[in-house]
């Protein structure tokens, strides 16, 4: 019963995420230590393999594998919701780049001339 | 406000995204000069040699390196007309044809009466376009969401001629880069209280633009983007 609350957190967890600004150090912190808390959890799990039948028993998974694969699931879409959101933002200022230079190069015809020659455009 | 109209509606700018319309530009270009005389085409990293018919007709061209959208378009043609011209008068026309800048002259003539902010084309208001029923059937679709969601009674919700006054332009917020541009001009419109009206006009279908397609996934495309501004705003 308390993996659904769990998993079910986790997915809502996911749909707020996706629409985060993720770019602020405090998210990038929190990513860094998530990813090596992961890690961690990973070595544990194969030093001692015991570890993942206990921590299934407790929230009541009945395999160890199955909790592992329950949690793989999460942190992927955690994942994928990490790059969609700093993909946006980044398409963002991508665009903002494109169009203010498109600005500069109306107001400044023959500079626009010589740097279309020199470089491919973008 | 002036109430004559000057010769070559010098107090207007005509903003037209283009994005890859080297068949028919030459032709729309040379319509539109013959009524307007402050022509902006917007290129929005076209790839066949539209950028440089458009040139050779002699109108400003501000070309974006890379493809952007339309709604991209839209605003760095706002950008360009608010921050680079005195103009009065802001109309948005498209760039493959299906406007008649005779539409966008009588639009523009409204908006000099002084007492309108924005004067939106509609094609259903009992003209003559023939349009095909199954992009009938997903305007329609259109129009029933954006009359929801912005509360305002149109009849043609994603028309891309339009006319603005210059204060008008100046409150339009087009942030999504894509094709949801015609419901944020809406939603702005709804955000200010614009003083509005809806004119009938002509838009002709020909083989080249029903050949461009695409309206459903348009439709769908348009739809997530507007809901997923919305969840981000909520942040």
């Amino acid at each position: 019963m308390t993996i659904k609350i769990l998993l079910l957190l986790g997915l809502a967890g996911v749909g707020f995420y996706a629409f985060r600004v993720t770019s602020s150090a405090a998210h990038l912190a929190l990513r860094r230590l998530a990813g090596v808390l992961i890690l961690a959890l990973g070595a544990a799990s194969v030093l001692f393999p015991d570890l993942t039948s206990w921590a299934a028993s407790l929230v009541g998974v009945r395999r160890g594998s199955d909790l592992v694969f329950y949690t793989l699931t999460v942190v992927s879409l955690f994942v994928w919701a990490s790059v969609y959101s700093r993909l946006h933002a980044l398409e963002e200022r991508y665009a903002t780049v494109v169009q203010r230079l498109a600005i500069v190069e109306a107001r400044d015809p023959m500079h626009a001339h010589t740097t279309a020659r020199e470089h491919e455009d973008v | 406000m002036p109430n004559a109209a000057p010769p070559g509606n010098a107090d207007t700018v005509v903003i037209v995204p283009m994005y890859n319309e080297a068949e028919v530009v030459a032709g729309v270009l040379r319509e539109v000069r013959s009524r307007f005389s402050n022509v902006v085409v917007i290129d929005d990293g076209s790839s066949d040699g539209s950028t440089e018919i458009a040139r050779a007709c002699g109108v400003t061209v501000v070309r974006h390196s890379a493809n952007l959208g339309a709604g991209a378009a839209l605003a760095t043609g706002l950008d360009y007309v608010l921050s680079l011209t005195e103009a009065c008068f802001v109309v948005t026309l498209d760039a493959d044809g299906q406007h008649r800048p005779e539409d966008a002259d009588a639009m523009v003539e409204v908006l000099r009466q002084g007492e309108l902010d924005v004067v939106l084309g509609s094609r259903f208001m009992g003209t003559h376009s023939q349009i095909p029923t199954s992009r009938r059937l997903v305007l329609r679709a259109g129009t029933w969401w954006t009359r929801l969601t912005t509360r305002l009674p149109l009849t043609d919700t994603h028309n891309g001629l339009r006319a603005f006054t210059r204060e008008a332009a100046a409150k339009l917020d087009i942030r999504q880069p894509g094709m949801a541009h015609g419901s944020e001009v809406l939603a702005s419109l709804a955000r200010h209280q614009l003083r509005y009206r809806e004119v009938p006009v002509e838009v002709s279908y020909s083989n080249y633009t029903l050949g461009k397609g695409q309206q459903g996934i348009n439709a769908v495309n348009i739809l997530f983007d507007l809901a997923v501004a919305k969840v981000r705003l909520a942040r």
